[in-house]
């Protein structure tokens, strides 16, 4: 009984110690795992390098019982210590230099070593601290260390004991490395993110400052675009795929209208083939190809519009294209027009003072002939009445010359303060006694001020002209209207203007019909002479143009406005008077006289007919029949001549040169000038040099008599009388 | 809570935290391994009416210096003990040691019984009856439980647990107390650095000069301490004349934890005995 207890007793004892030695084992696996977990979990939470291998080595040592736990750097066979855990001193660098033999070296380079004799293992602690009895070494690589190793050194010599550890430090080694290497390239990978956010960060910077100087930039040729006076815009395929406000407003479309509008719409049929000409030429680099050229354009309401266009090849989102810059050139056109027309009517204007001063020879002599023809026909009632015709019919021919000769400048004209608005009333009584009953006048005169410096009969002639012509305008009836206003020219207008007007206050008078308008290509030559598009007969074509010169000669201007079907509007600009203008009157009355008189002319019917009025009239008469022989039958008869009646346009020695000559060698010369027309600038010198008087031709012996009357009296009161040289005999003043 | 302690005194280079409450005798009081001066605040109600009570931190722990260059042997921390009294101006105390506290305890009363009212061991360690030896000590159970324990909160968790009759009384404050020192790689190093010192040759040492003691001896004993053997506390009982034995059935091995009050009453009956005498 007591050997079956003692035996059961025994076995259970034996039970128990395996019991104990697997309780050990499984506390053992148990804290291997929990060595591991505890690594794992605490490295976690961790982020700086160093702090993981020391907390690791912290962990093994406590829960494995090691006594020193390092790692290192192998430089050679020695170790450099990176991080170190001794659980008997708090000396950071305890046990180090450390250093292992070349045998170890070269082994660690296969793996894992347990050393468990020493030898090898050269470390400097102190004995009484620690006494190293067995190492292992396990090597490692990582990111930032290439040839690390990790040290464990027991003071144990239990060599199982450690064997059997061995796979678990290689375990947590690798577990440190890895989170190591983790840390590394994560902060690798931090640094880099916010080296990249920095360089996001300039460069979004960047790109922002760039953006607004961009927009900036942007925002300044848009305006430079935007407001240019010209049209520009960007045409590709054939279609306008960019353009400006301006070209929106010039063109009359509507901005969405004018998005791929085809270019060619846009010009007028006539001109189409040339753009597209110029357009392929320019797109093939054709040299032969204009940078400039004008062309007519349509706007939407097919209105035209003269458009200079200056054209280069751009690219325009990759594609060829031409860059317009286009230039509404209309009024430009007009006015060129406008200078031509004038430059034409000066030239027609000399041509009509030329015809006009012919005529007027020819005509004084008709009337000088038919004049002395008088006196020689018999009380016969028929003679006496075809004598009249002549006389009339010539009379009317020197008015028709006198029109022409006021177009050209040349006509003498009267200068007096004029009272344009009675003059208009007056002239209300003649239009309403010669047109079409049907044709209402509406009259408003509104300018304060109507006075003007002037010839008030060429003034009225052209008032009255303008609204004879009005009125044919109105077949049919229809209002003319005639009104006045005081308008107010600024240089501008006056530098726009093609006549020669200045600065100032100008009365304003508009003639307007409510007739059937001008045509447009007639309505740059209404002013020409001889114009006209009535039927032959019914209209002279000196109308508008006497108007024309008159107003020019006035200082004024006009201008024609004119819709077809709608009416015609003339609008004269007449130069006011200063207030207080002396009044001047001239009347003319018939003298007879005595004295000698030189008449100088190179046509012969006035040359005749100048000498029979004045021998008429009682003077001795001498002819010459151009300037130079007058000039030496004067020298001949060393100034003996009382006046001298010259001619002023004649080929040989002309009226100017002549008299010149002649006041050289008598300054008391006493000349006429008959002349037909001069320049006032010749005539206003020749009177400043002592010219004694003028006298226009064609000349009535009345007007002829009363200025050498004048001249004659007039010589007496102011000059001495020649010496060596026939004494001037007074004219006695005879009605 | 964590430790008590608001002075400190410094011996060569070891910085000694320490508290003093109330006024009267001197009770000094000496914690064990795993503890600090914070095991006593429930008894320390009992007493600072009429004694000016101390309590330290060992060195190593609480709030003392964590230097590991000195071994913490528990012969060190008696001289320490004795450094320390003299230091504060103490002459002579009413000494109670818990655990190895009372192991230091023993010690300094064989060495200067003449600063000694009483002496209270309190679940104290004795002889070579507690299992720490010399070099292997990390190899003995509970000492490597210890070690995981600063590595592993439920490690310690585990330990404390064990070590308390009332289990319910562990809250999260009083592991919080126990974890504390273990936060720091000097705080756990100090603290293993404490458990590899203990050696009990120098509690062996001093078993016959202990026997022959003459001093006021109370032994307490909580007989659900798993961790102390009740033969030592027997044993002491036995061995040191007129030693008394209180034993208290519901008490772990931190019954400070466990039965504060009773312990604390059975102090203030104790000490009042030796006035009385």
């Amino acid at each position: 009984m007591n050997d079956e207890l003692l035996s059961r007793l025994q076995t259970l004892e034996q039970q128990i110690l395996v019991l104990t030695e697997e309780n050990a084992l499984l506390a053992e696996r148990a804290e291997d795992s929990l060595l591991l977990g505890l690594i794992s979990e605490n490295i976690q939470n961790l982020h700086d390098q160093i702090e993981i291998f020391s907390s690791g080595l912290e962990q093994i040592s406590i829960l494995k019982g090691l006594p020193f736990c390092s790692c290192g750097r192998l430089i050679g066979c020695e170790i450099e210590k990176i991080v170190s855990y001794a659980s008997f001193s708090d000396s950071i660098n305890i046990g180090y230099p450390i250093k292992i033999s070349e045998e170890v070296l070269t082994d660690l380079k296969y793996g894992p070593i347990l050393l468990t004799n020493l030898e090898s293992l050269c470390c400097t602690f102190d004995d009484r601290d620690f006494q190293p009895a067995a190492a292992v070494l396990i090597p490692f690589k990582s990111q930032k260390i290439t040839n690390g190793v990790f040290l464990f050194i027991d003071n144990s010599a239990d060599n199982e004991r450690f064997a059997s550890m061995l796979m678990l430090l290689n375990h947590a080694v690798d577990m440190l490395v890895s989170k190591y290497d983790n840390i590394f390239l994560l902060d690798a990978l931090q640094s880099a993110n916010k080296k990249l956010e920095q360089r996001v960060t300039t460069r979004t910077v960047e790109l922002t400052r760039a953006n607004e100087a961009l927009q900036e930039s942007e925002l300044k040729y848009r305006q430079l675009v935007e407001n240019a006076n010209d049209a520009i815009f960007v045409a590709q395929d054939g279609r306008l795929v960019f353009f400006n406000e301006k070209t929106i407003e010039e063109l009359k479309y509507d901005k969405e209208e004018m998005v791929n509008l085809p270019l060619l719409e846009l010009v007028h049929p006539e001109d189409r083939d040339l753009v597209t000409e110029y357009y392929t030429k320019r797109v093939n680099n054709d040299p032969d190809v204009p940078a400039t050229y004008t062309i007519t354009a349509l706007t939407k309401n097919k209105e035209e519009l003269t458009i200079q266009i200056s054209s280069v090849m751009v690219d325009w989102k990759g594609k060829p294209a031409t860059l317009n810059f286009a230039r509404d050139i209309s009024d430009q056109r007009r006015l060129e027009e406008g200078l031509h027309q004038a430059q034409k009517m000066e030239a027609v204007g000399q041509l009509a003072s030329g015809v006009a001063h012919d005529f007027n020879n020819m005509l004084g002599g008709i009337m000088g002939a038919a004049e002395m023809l008088r006196l020689y026909l018999p009380d016969d009632t028929t003679a006496k009445k075809f004598h009249q015709m002549i006389l009339e019919a010539a009379t009317r021919a020197a008015g028709l010359t006198k029109k022409l000769l006021s177009f050209s400048r040349s006509s003498k004209q009267v200068s007096t303060p004029v009272n344009v608005h009675d003059l208009i009333n007056e002239t209300l009584i003649l239009l309403e006694n010669s047109i079409d009953r049907r044709i209402k006048i509406k009259i408003d005169l509104k300018a304060a001020n109507d006075t003007v410096i002037g010839d008030p009969s060429q003034l009225q002639n052209a008032i009255l002209n303008l609204g004879i012509n009005g009125s044919h305008a109105m077949p049919d009836g229809g209002t003319l209207f005639i009104s006045s206003d005081i308008a107010e020219l600024d240089n501008l207008y006056c530098n726009y203007s093609t006549f020669r007007i200045q600065p100032g206050k100008y009365l304003n008078l508009e003639i307007r019909d409510t007739g059937v308008g001008i045509a447009p290509e007639h309505i740059g030559r209404i002013f020409e002479p001889f114009f006209t598009t009535k039927e032959r007969g019914k209209g002279t074509g000196l109308g508008l143009a006497t108007a024309y010169g008159t107003v020019q000669q006035h200082g004024g201007a006009i201008t024609v406005y004119s819709k077809l079907g709608a009416g015609t509007t003339f609008q004269m600009l007449l130069p006011l008077a200063d207030a207080g203008a002396a009044e001047k009157s001239v009347i003319q009355v018939l003298k007879k006289g005595k004295g000698r008189i030189l008449v100088v002319d190179d046509e012969e019917v006035m040359r005749l007919t100048a000498k029979a009025i004045l021998e008429e009239l009682g003077y001795e008469v001498v002819v010459a029949c151009d300037g130079r022989e007058g000039l030496q039958i004067y020298l001949e008869e060393d100034a003996g001549f009382d006046l001298v009646l010259l001619d002023m346009v004649m080929p040989v020695m002309n009226g100017r040169d002549c008299f010149d000559a002649m006041r050289k060698h008598n300054p008391n010369a006493q000349v006429v000038i008959s002349t037909g027309f001069s320049k006032e600038e010749d005539l206003r010198e020749m009177k400043e040099h002592g010219l004694a008087g003028l006298v226009r031709k064609p000349y009535l012996s009345s007007t002829l008599s009363q200025t050498i009357h004048d001249a004659l009296r007039q010589g007496a009161d102011k000059i001495p009388p020649l010496s060596g040289g026939t004494q001037p005999k007074v004219p006695t003043d005879t009605p | 809570m964590g430790s008590l302690t608001t002075s400190v005194c410094k011996i060569g280079n070891t910085e000694i935290a320490y508290f003093a409450k109330g006024k009267g005798q001197a009770v000094l009081l000496v914690h064990g391994i795993t503890t600090y001066s914070f095991i006593w605040r429930k008894i320390i109600p009992h007493l600072e009416k009429e004694y000016q009570v101390l309590g330290i931190d060992l060195p190593g722990c609480g709030a003392s210096s964590k230097g590991i260059e000195t071994a913490f042997s528990i012969k060190n921390h008696a001289f320490l003990l004795n450094d320390f009294l003299d230091k504060i101006g103490i002459q002579k105390i009413h000494l109670v040691g818990h655990d190895v506290g009372g192991g230091i305890a023993q010690i300094f009363a064989v060495r200067f019984p003449e600063k000694i009212f009483s002496l209270t061991l309190i679940n104290s360690v004795a002889y070579d009856f507690w299992p720490v030896q010399p070099i292997i000590a990390m190899r003995t159970p509970i000492i490597r439980q210890m070690a995981m324990a600063t590595l592993d909160k439920g490690a310690l968790r585990m330990i404390v647990r064990r070590g308390l009759y009332h289990k319910e009384n562990l809250t999260k404050e009083l592991l919080s107390d126990f974890w504390n020192p273990m936060k720091t790689k000097e705080g756990r190093k100090a603290f293993l650095h404490f458990a590899a010192s203990l050696d009990n040759n120098e509690l062996l040492e001093i078993e016959d000069k202990l026997h022959q003691l003459r001093l006021p001896v109370l032994v307490m004993r909580g007989d659900a301490d798993p961790y102390l053997s009740a033969a030592i506390a027997e044993k002491l009982v036995k061995n040191i004349p007129g030693a008394k034995l209180i034993r208290i059935p519901t008490g772990g091995h931190f019954m400070q934890e466990d039965e504060p009050e009773q312990i604390g009453k059975e102090l203030k009956t104790f000490f009042a005995a030796q006035n009385y005498e």
